[in-house]
Parts: structure tokens; C-alpha cells; sequence
């Protein structure tokens, strides 16, 4: 903007400029002519009387003398023929000026020779073989009364002759060229100050303005809304900076009044969250208490039956004694004592399991984690279970499949729940039946897969089969509590159980482990394995 | 009260059912040391079947039973013939006690039960 300003302010500039310096070059070439013009007519004066007495000489020593003046390249007299007959340069005296030449050219265009001339007429320019101008002109001599009294003029000619006078231009073109010069540097001195005076005041009312509008825009844009505008003026630019630091303030308010509803709006959820949460946790609480309620129920009912009979038993023993049988018993006493003692020691085993698993069951909370591979717990397991499948006539398998990543867990957990699955899929599969027990990746992290092809589960039992004490195993066979534990273990590792099962055609049992536990998913663990519930699909 | 069975005097003829081993053979062995008859049954249908069969001057039912609960064979006992019943349970439920004594209550002749508690109390 600032360029194109300039750029057209010295167009202008450069123009005028021109315009006055030919304007001073006409002036100066008219002023040259005037004094060419004086000096021919000064000259025709001096030479007049010599010329009526036809003084050749006096003539020529009147040429020489004005011919010597400075500035005076040449002045001569030729006659109406064009012979040269006086010069200030000798050596052309007697030459013969064609009548075409520029001299003569005024005159003698047309058919007839002009005997009256303009003064613009009889100038001429002319350039020098060196470059310099030189300014020329001609008057002619007129014919006149006295010229005809003694002379051979006849009194029909009306010219005689012509002067002709050639000045140099070269002083008038310096002074022209150092007008120029003058007139340049003062161009180029006066555009310099007007294109800086014009940036400067573009700056300062226009370009100012408008980068401090752009900067605060920028700063706002990027979210500052304090960015405000200095008004340094009354103009366009200054009502432009109120404007725009009215919209921020306004902006700044319309803003500080969200941030605080957005404020009070989260303080709300916060506090709605946290009795949620509290809420939540009251009522695992209560939930947890009316599972160990239950638990406490079943167990109570569990271990009163055996510890009944034990009761039963041992006073019905005593009795016997006390009533002082006389003698030995009898061989069908000591067999009777002995089937009431063996039952009496079946049933305190039965509740010592029950004990065991329920400990078992309780400590399932505290598990302690590391980065294991299940490859070696899937092989120990199958070296555990190894004998058994063969007494039973069941084939084993297991299979680990590659690329199978460490999951951090409990192991001996891990290894418990494959185990606990395993040793329940022998018993529920007749001889000539499978159990395979398989790990794989899955995209919940791994997968264990303990499947048989057993009797399978009748499905009333599916919903039951995580809760404690359940069982289908004959009493003394299982108390109910190893796939409870089996669910804990799983709900302890943030995993899931699921459970497929057909009839007649086998039971498959899915354990997924994520890779490690949920970050802070800690506490959750110990809470939830009280309160088992199984999902089946 | 035993006249037709032909067992003697004082001898009870006793019902148990429970389907647990331990508890119902440990009482079975109880009450036939002192001389008395005893039935065992391991469930509610196969007591119908003694009861229909068979006459007993009490019945112990066990409550909580795979199958017919023990509430459910006391309601069928009572609509056939008036035999004392003693609810056994191992729970300490409240709740099931009371239903269990408004069942006994529902007998149409609980004093012939009267008798009893002096001779097999101490077994309970």
C-alpha cells in the first residue's frame, strides 16, 4: 500500500516535473533566439553604412568583431545568389550556400521566395559534429532607397541578402541541464518525504491499529478474552478498537457466566456421584451382610446335620457303656460300635472339608498377583489330574495355544480354578469320555476352556451352580463350595465365567483373565466375591 | 394305642424320615437302643407310603427335603390319620418355625402327642 502510494505520488511528481522543465527549455530557447535575433539585427545595423559604400572590408572587420563574441559559433552575409560573401570564418568566403540548405529552406519552400519571415521562422536548430546545439538564424537584407541610388540593385528586389547567425546553446543547455539536475534531486527529496510522511501516517492511523486489532483477534481466537485494544483516536480505526473491545468484554462476561453454571453444574454431579457411591457401597454392604447371612445359614445347616449325629452317636455310645454291659461285647457289638465310629469320623471329616473350603473360599480376597505364564500351570494341572483321568478311563488333553501372553494373577489361584473345573468335568464324564483343557489368547486377554463330554448339567441347575453349598454329588462326595470358590477366584481377577452345557452331550466351562487387572480396580476385588452369581449363557 | 401291632408295652412304633444318613440313622440307632420299632424313610413319599401302610405312634420329619418338603408330608399325614409329628430342622429360621407350629397346630388330635416328649425327649 505504502509502495503504491509512492510509486504514484512520484508519477505525479515526475510528470510536473517534466512539464515545468520543457516548459523552462522553451523559455530558454525563446530567450536564446531573442538575443540571436538583436545580435543579427545589431549586426545589420553596424554593417549597413559599410555595406552602402560596398566596404567589403569594413563589412567583414565588423563581422569578425561581433563573430569573436562568446557564445557566437558563426555569423555571415551571403548574397541572394547564396554566395557567402563576408564570415566570421574566412575560409568559407566565396563558397555558394545551396539554396535547399536549412538555411535557405524558409524561404525558399514554395514556388516564390518569401520576402517576409516570422521570427520562429527564421530560427533554426541545428547539432554540432560534438553534440552541442547551436541555435541559428537568418535576416535578410532588405533592398531600399538608398542601396538603389548608386548601386546596381535594381529597386524590383526587395532582398539583397541574408545575415545569418549561429549561437551556441551550450551554456543555455547547462543551465537547462542543471535546472534538470536540481529539479531531480528535489523530485526524488520531496517524493522520499511525502512517500515517508504518507507511511508514517498510514502507519500510525491505519497499519498500528489494524496489527494491534490482529494481534488481540489472534490472542482472542486462541481463547484470551482480556485481549483488549488501546482507542487512540476518535476516527474509523478508533471506533473499530471500542467495538472490538466491547465484543470481549461482553464475550469475557458471556463466558465467566458459563464457567461458573459449567462450576456449579459439576460441583452438582459431584455431589450427586458421591451419594450414588455412598449409596452404592451402603447397599454392597447390605448385600454382602445378607450374603454371609446366607452363607452363614447353609453353613450352619451344613455342619449342624453331621455334628447332630456325631451327638447322637456318642451319647448313644455312652449310654451304651454306662449301662455296664457285663462281659466283653459282644462280636455284633464291637461291629456295631465300629460302624457308629466310622460314621462319626465321616461326618467330622465332612465338616473339617467344609471348614477347609470355607477358609478357602474367605481368602480368595487376598490374592497375590505376578506376571505368570499359564503354560506351566496348565501342564502341572494335567500331571495332577493325570492318575486320575486314568483310574476314571477318561482321556485328558491340553493344549496351550502360541503367542499366548502372561496375565498377571495369582497362580496358584489360576491354578486352583482350572484344577476345581477339571476334577468336577472327570466326574460328570462316564469312561471313554474326553476332558480337554485348553488356553488361548482372546481379545478379553485369555481364555481357558475346560469342556467334557459328560452327562452335562440339567438346567434348573445352571442358575446354581456358583452359589455355596450347592451341589449334586452325593452327601460326602462335595460340600458345594468348589465352583463358589472358582467364581470368587474369577471375580477377584476382574474376569468372567461362563458355562455351556447340553445334556447328555457335555458341559464346557469359559474362563476369561484380562491381561492385568484394571488400573485401581483393587479394592472392587474382595468386595464382590462374597456375593457370588454366576453368569451362564 | 398299639393294640393291633402286637409290640410290646411301652414299645413305640417310630417314623423317621430325613434325608440325611447321619441324622437319621444316628436317631434310628438312638430310639431302637431303648427298645423301640423304628421306620426310616429318605423321603416325604416314601413316608407316605410307610404312613399309608403301616401304623406309628409318632413321626420326626426332617423340614428341609429334597423333593416334598417336611411341612408338606406333615399337611398329607394330618389329612390321613392322626399321627403326632415332630418338625426337625437344623435351621434356626423363625420364619419356618412358625410355619412348621401352625402345621402341627392344624392336627386334628394334638394331645395324643402328649405322651411322648417324657420318653424320647432326651433323643431330641
Amino acid at each position: 500500500m505504502g509502495l503504491g502510494l509512492g510509486l504514484g505520488a512520484a508519477a505525479i511528481l515526475g510528470l510536473a516535473n517534466q512539464l515545468s522543465l520543457d516548459r523552462q527549455r522553451t523559455q530558454v530557447e525563446g530567450l536564446v533566439a531573442l538575443s540571436a535575433d538583436r545580435l543579427a539585427d545589431m549586426a545589420r545595423r553596424a554593417t549597413h553604412d559599410a555595406m552602402l559604400r560596398n566596404d567589403a572590408e569594413g563589412v567583414r572587420r565588423v563581422v569578425a568583431n561581433i563573430g569573436s563574441q562568446e557564445g557566437v559559433t558563426r555569423i555571415r552575409v551571403y548574397n541572394k545568389e547564396g554566395r557567402v560573401r563576408v564570415s566570421s570564418l574566412p575560409a568559407e568566403e566565396g563558397t555558394l550556400v545551396p539554396i535547399h540548405s536549412e538555411e535557405c529552406i524558409a524561404c525558399h519552400a514554395g514556388p516564390q521566395p518569401k520576402a517576409g519571415l516570422e521570427r520562429s521562422d527564421r530560427i533554426r536548430m541545428l547539432r554540432a559534429p560534438e553534440g552541442e546545439r547551436i541555435l541559428g538564424i537568418i535576416a535578410p537584407i532588405y533592398n531600399e532607397p538608398a542601396c538603389t541610388a548608386c548601386h546596381v540593385h535594381p529597386a524590383s528586389q526587395r532582398v539583397l541578402g541574408v545575415l545569418d547567425v549561429r549561437l551556441s546553446m551550450a551554456q543555455a543547455d547547462a543551465m537547462v541541464r542543471a535546472s534538470e539536475r536540481q529539479l531531480t534531486y528535489g523530485l526524488l527529496a520531496t517524493g522520499t518525504a511525502v512517500v515517508g510522511l504518507s507511511f508514517l501516517l498510514l502507519w500510525a492511523f491505519v497499519l498500528r491499529p489494524v496489527k494491534r486489532l490482529r494481534l488481540a483477534m489472534e490472542r482472542a481466537g486462541d481463547g484470551d478474552l482480556t485481549a483488549r485494544v488501546p482507542v487512540r483516536s476518535n476516527d474509523e480505526m478508533g471506533r473499530l478498537a471500542r467495538s472490538w473491545n466491547e465484543m470481549t468484554e461482553d464475550l469475557q462476561h458471556a463466558r465467566s457466566d458459563l464457567e461458573g453454571l459449567n462450576r456449579t453444574l459439576e460441583q452438582r454431579v459431584e455431589e450427586k456421584t458421591r451419594q450414588l457411591e455412598d449409596t452404592h457401597r451402603q447397599m454392597v454392604v447390605i448385600e454382602k451382610m445378607a450374603s454371609l447371612g446366607k452363607l452363614a445359614a447353609v453353613v450352619a445347616h451344613e455342619i449342624n446335620n453331621p455334628l447332630a449325629g456325631i451327638r447322637t452317636y456318642a451319647r448313644l455310645l455312652r449310654r451304651q457303656f454306662a449301662g455296664g454291659a457285663a462281659g466283653p461285647p459282644t462280636t455284633e457289638q464291637a461291629a456295631e460300635t465300629d460302624r457308629i465310629l466310622q460314621m462319626v469320623d465321616g461326618e467330622a471329616g465332612r465338616c473339617g472339608d467344609i471348614v477347609r473350603n470355607l477358609l478357602a473360599f474367605s481368602r480368595q480376597a487376598g490374592a497375590r498377583l505376578a506376571e505368570e505364564d499359564l503354560a506351566p500351570i496348565v501342564e502341572r494341572c494335567r500331571m495332577l489330574l493325570k492318575h486320575q483321568a486314568e483310574m476314571l478311563g477318561v482321556t485328558l488333553e491340553t493344549r496351550v495355544e502360541p503367542g499366548l501372553p502372561k496375565v498377571v494373577c495369582d497362580g496358584a489361584q489360576v491354578q486352583q480354578i482350572i484344577l476345581a473345573l477339571a476334577m468336577n468335568a472327570l466326574e460328570a464324564t462316564p469312561s471313554d469320555g474326553r476332558v480337554s483343557i485348553e488356553a488361548a489368547p482372546d481379545v478379553y486377554g485369555v481364555r481357558l476352556v475346560i469342556a467334557d463330554t459328560g452327562w452335562g448339567i440339567p438346567k434348573e441347575h445352571l442358575d446354581h451352580i456358583f452359589e455355596p453349598f450347592f451341589t449334586t454329588k452325593e452327601a460326602g462326595k462335595g460340600v458345594g463350595l468348589g465352583l463358589a470358590v472358582v467364581y470368587g477366584i474369577v471375580n477377584a481377577h476382574h474376569g468372567r465365567i461362563d458355562v455351556q452345557s447340553e445334556p447328555g452331550r457335555g458341559t464346557t466351562f469359559t474362563v476369561r483373565l484380562p491381561v492385568r487387572p484394571p488400573e485401581g480396580a483393587e479394592a472392587a476385588a474382595g468386595e464382590s466375591a462374597a456375593s457370588p452369581a454366576g453368569e451362564k449363557t | 394305642m398299639s393294640a393291633t401291632t402286637g409290640v410290646p408295652p411301652g414299645t413305640l412304633r417310630i417314623l423317621i424320615v430325613d434325608d440325611e444318613t447321619i441324622v437319621r440313622d444316628s436317631l434310628a440307632a438312638w430310639f431302637r437302643q431303648d427298645g423301640h420299632k423304628v421306620d426310616v424313610a429318605e423321603g416325604g413319599k416314601e413316608a407316605l407310603h410307610l404312613v399309608s401302610a403301616s401304623r406309628y405312634d409318632i413321626a420326626f420329619l426332617d423340614i428341609k427335603m429334597p423333593g416334598m418338603d417336611g411341612l408338606a408330608v406333615a399337611e398329607q399325614i394330618a389329612a390321613r390319620c392322626a399321627l403326632p409329628v415332630v418338625m426337625l430342622t437344623a435351621y434356626s429360621d423363625r420364619e419356618l418355625v412358625a410355619r412348621a407350629a401352625s402345621t402341627a397346630s392344624a392336627q386334628p388330635e394334638p394331645a395324643t402327642a402328649t405322651g411322648t416328649p417324657a420318653r424320647i425327649g432326651p433323643a431330641i
